[in-house]
């Protein structure tokens, strides 16, 4: 009798497993553009693969696109934008076509209004995005790149289209002016221990030409690493600490490449700077930091 | 032995005899047509030389195939060697049970000098590569199969004798399987249709696997070799379906379908900066497939590097956009060797012998109607076969639908299309001929035949 409550329990508790173990609606099988899922009652970043429960809502931003795969193994594509509820989802997942539906509508397709098409939707031309952002184009990764770990950091920007002396705008994220400098180089340094600047956990900076304030590069963002992310690179920086304590070109190009592992690539910048700059005669620093900035897609 | 009546004796031998010529007919017009004397006149043929009846299957009525959760699809895009080390060490973090990469790390055409191959000169990048790679330790990458010149100039088809390979650094601690899919194309950049792709081939002494069977060799044994215990040289692909993103701004076409195939979203599937954000959950993972390749600069961009034609393209003929990348090419391929749901096809002399045989009755009964019904007989035979046209072309889409097996009855279509003219030939012009013949030969000539004029007779 014991053996058999037993087995009955495994049973059972099997099941409940395995019913726990489909404890998801949908999955996202791809996901492109910024789009976040409600869980509970905040908004979250939408991630590749993540479950998504009946309770769940999803919002898709502009141009962008979600691939689900149901719990059944059928998969759904959401394209329009706009905040899906997943129980509404599960509801329009029906059961599918019937394999007679399928036959009625592949024989009769030909006349279906998706058959029927304007016979103008394309032109012979292409769209042209304004000139590389105004002729300015600072060397400064995209936002999901933009932390910084160091004290500095080194900004260049291609000086060919527009001509110096350029204002280098340093703004808070409320966009207020927090400092505002002339400079006749293509080339800025920031520190982030100056008074204006050390209260800040991001800055934006902006570069236009001093002649024509419209000719302007975008805003691009600095952030300061968070603590919990700051404590990461200090704990891998701690096991090379030893090989780049000299102050060397060669130190400076190994920290580059460490920066660069970790995704801190104004950190990068400014080591290349250093290294390029301690042995000036050495073309490698300088191969390799063009290099890094064409593999990062700065240049 | 059963003997049969004399009449029916005779029956059954003309059928026969009329079911031979119409093969001896086919076979004399495969002759001239191999001439290509008519090419130049014949456009309709070259359109639709790409079509076959069983992509209306794929498309549009086998039931909704499912998503195979065991493969995620990694973008590479155009991102340099560092970059993709970078991608497989955040991969390898969580721990995939293999990595294949469809890409090749070597110079194209052994031209290594810094113009023709600039990728020598990123050894950072090929050092962090190499080293990922070896890292990983279950990584395939691909290789390639060439015909050497001799062979080539021998006028071999089909028969490779040599293997291109990535550089001896990333070769090291990978293992590796040929690329090579089936297709027309005369080189990379060509059209590329892929309706198969070949398991396994020799490669001088040695066999060698195709890269998505060596990765499903890793990942499951016992399921590829069931693949390769079919025994077939090469085998049809069973396309699950697609990875598909368009990126459409306007908002009047957003709604509308734009897609190539049907069935856009199949695999899971990784953007180039998801991987590098890490805007993933680690569970999709752990003790996965992950193919790297190129699906495009960024998902959504409509490119047509390495994208091929497959019948899941919405338009089964004619003009269309390339609707596959290859690197979903090998996912599917993978998903069938998986879930052995593999598209078996009638041997070679069994199209034959169908052909034959429905052929064969054909004939029989234009000979009864012929004889029963001789002046319905025009009608009645173009009807009959304009039906069975249609009723073996509905058949070969059903069966493909619903049993997955691929009823090649191009020859049989062939035979009864060609079965009335000939057997009209045959009794009106052909029987008549011979009839004369035959008579000429039983009957004395004129002169010959005693009559009251030429006899002595009074």
């Amino acid at each position: 009798m014991k053996t058999q409550k037993l087995a009955l329990l495994i049973v059972v508790i099997g099941l409940s497993a395995s019913v726990y173990g489909q404890d998801y609606t949908f999955k996202v099988l791809a996901n492109k553009g910024s789009n976040e899922v409600k869980i509970g009652g905040s908004w979250q970043p939408l991630k590749t693969g993540a479950s998504l429960k009946k309770d769940d809502e999803i919002k898709l931003s502009d141009n962008s696109y979600i691939g689900l795969v149901h719990v059944s193994g059928r998969p759904v594509e959401l394209k329009k934008s706009g905040n899906y509820k997943v129980s509404e989802l599960e509801g329009q997942m029906g059961t599918g076509s019937s394999v007679l539906h399928k036959y009625t509508d592949f024989i009769l397709s030909s006349n279906s209004a998706e058959a029927q098409k304007n016979r103008l939707s394309a032109t012979g031309a292409v769209h042209r995005a304004v000139g590389g952002e105004a002729g300015i184009k600072l060397m400064l990764p995209e936002y999901q790149h933009s932390g910084i770990y160091n004290t500095q950091a080194v900004v260049n920007w291609d000086g060919s289209k527009v001509s110096g002396p350029y204002v280098v705008t340093l703004r808070n994220m409320f966009e207020e002016v927090l400092l505002k400098t002339e400079t006749p180089e293509t080339s800025y340094k920031i520190d982030l221990t100056d008074p204006l600047l050390a209260q800040e956990n991001a800055i934006l900076i902006e570069v236009s030409s001093k002649a024509n304030p419209k000719e302007a590069s975008k805003q691009y963002l600095i952030k300061k690493l968070s603590p919990a992310d700051r404590k990461k690179v200090e704990d891998a920086f701690n096991e090379i600490k030893d090989q780049v304590s000299e102050e060397s070109a060669l130190s400076a190009y190994i920290l580059a490449g460490f920066y660069e592992q970790n995704g801190l690539y104004i950190d990068a910048i400014t080591a290349y700077e250093e290294a390029v700059k301690r042995a000036p005669d050495v073309p490698t620093f300088k191969e390799s930091y063009e290099e890094f900035l064409l593999r990062n897609g700065l240049k | 032995m059963l003997s049969l009546p004399r009449f029916m004796r005779k029956f059954l031998i003309s059928c026969f005899i009329i079911t031979v010529l119409v093969f001896v007919f086919m076979w004399g017009i495969s002759r001239i047509t191999a001439l290509q004397l008519f090419n130049a006149f014949d456009p309709i043929a070259q359109a639709l030389s790409d079509f076959e009846l069983t992509d209306y299957a794929f498309s549009y009525l086998r039931p909704d195939p499912r998503v195979d959760e065991r493969i995620v699809l990694v973008n590479i895009g155009e991102i340099p060697r560092a970059g993709i080390a970078q991608q497989i060490s955040i991969i390898n973090k969580y721990k995939p049970r293999v990595i294949g990469i469809d890409g090749y790390f070597n110079c194209e055409g052994g031209l290594r000098d810094p113009e023709n191959c600039p990728q020598l000169l990123d050894t950072l990048g090929n050092l962090l590569l190499a080293n990922a790679i070896a890292e990983a330790g279950n990584v395939v990458l691909v290789s390639k199969l060439h015909q050497s010149m001799k062979s080539i100039n021998s006028g071999v088809l089909d028969v490779y004798d040599s293997m291109e390979y990535s550089d001896p650094m990333f070769q090291e601690h990978a293992d590796y399987g040929y690329a090579n899919l089936v297709t027309e194309a005369q080189y990379q950049e060509d059209v590329k249709i892929c309706r198969s792709f070949i398991p396994k081939i020799k490669v001088g002494d040695r066999e060698e696997l195709a890269f998505s069977v060596k990765v499903a060799m890793k990942y499951d044994s016992a399921a590829t070799m069931e693949l390769l215990n079919r025994g077939n040289e090469e085998e049809i692909i069973n396309y699950r379906g697609n990875i598909e993103m368009q990126n459409v701004r306007i908002k009047s076409l957003k709604e509308k379908d734009l897609h190539t195939t049907n069935y856009p979203v199949m695999f899971y599937a990784l953007d180039v900066h998801q991987v590098f954000n890490e805007e993933f959950e680690p569970e999709m993972i752990k003790d996965k497939i992950v193919l790297l390749g190129y699906l495009g600069k960024h998902f959504g961009d409509p490119s047509w590097t390495d994208k091929f034609f497959t019948p899941l393209n919405k338009k089964v003929s004619g003009r269309a956009n390339p609707d596959m990348f290859g690197l979903v090419v090998h996912a599917n391929i993978i998903a069938m060797i998986l879930n052995q749901d593999y598209v078996d096809e009638l041997k070679e002399w069994q199209t034959y012998a169908i052909a034959f045989i429905l052929c064969f009755l054909n004939i029989a009964l234009f000979t009864y109607i012929n004889k029963k019904m001789p002046i319905w007989f025009d009608s009645l035979s173009l009807l009959i076969q304009i039906i069975q046209i249609f009723l073996l072309m509905g058949l070969t889409i059903w069966i493909f639908a619903e049993l997955s097996f691929k009823l090649d009855l191009t020859l049989t279509l062939a035979a009864i299309a060609l079965a009335g003219p000939i057997f009209e030939f045959c009794h009106n012009v052909l029987e008549t001929f011979l009839a004369r013949v035959w008579r000429k030969k039983l009957t004395r000539p004129k002169d010959e035949v005693l009559t009251t004029e030429n006899s002595d007779v009074s």
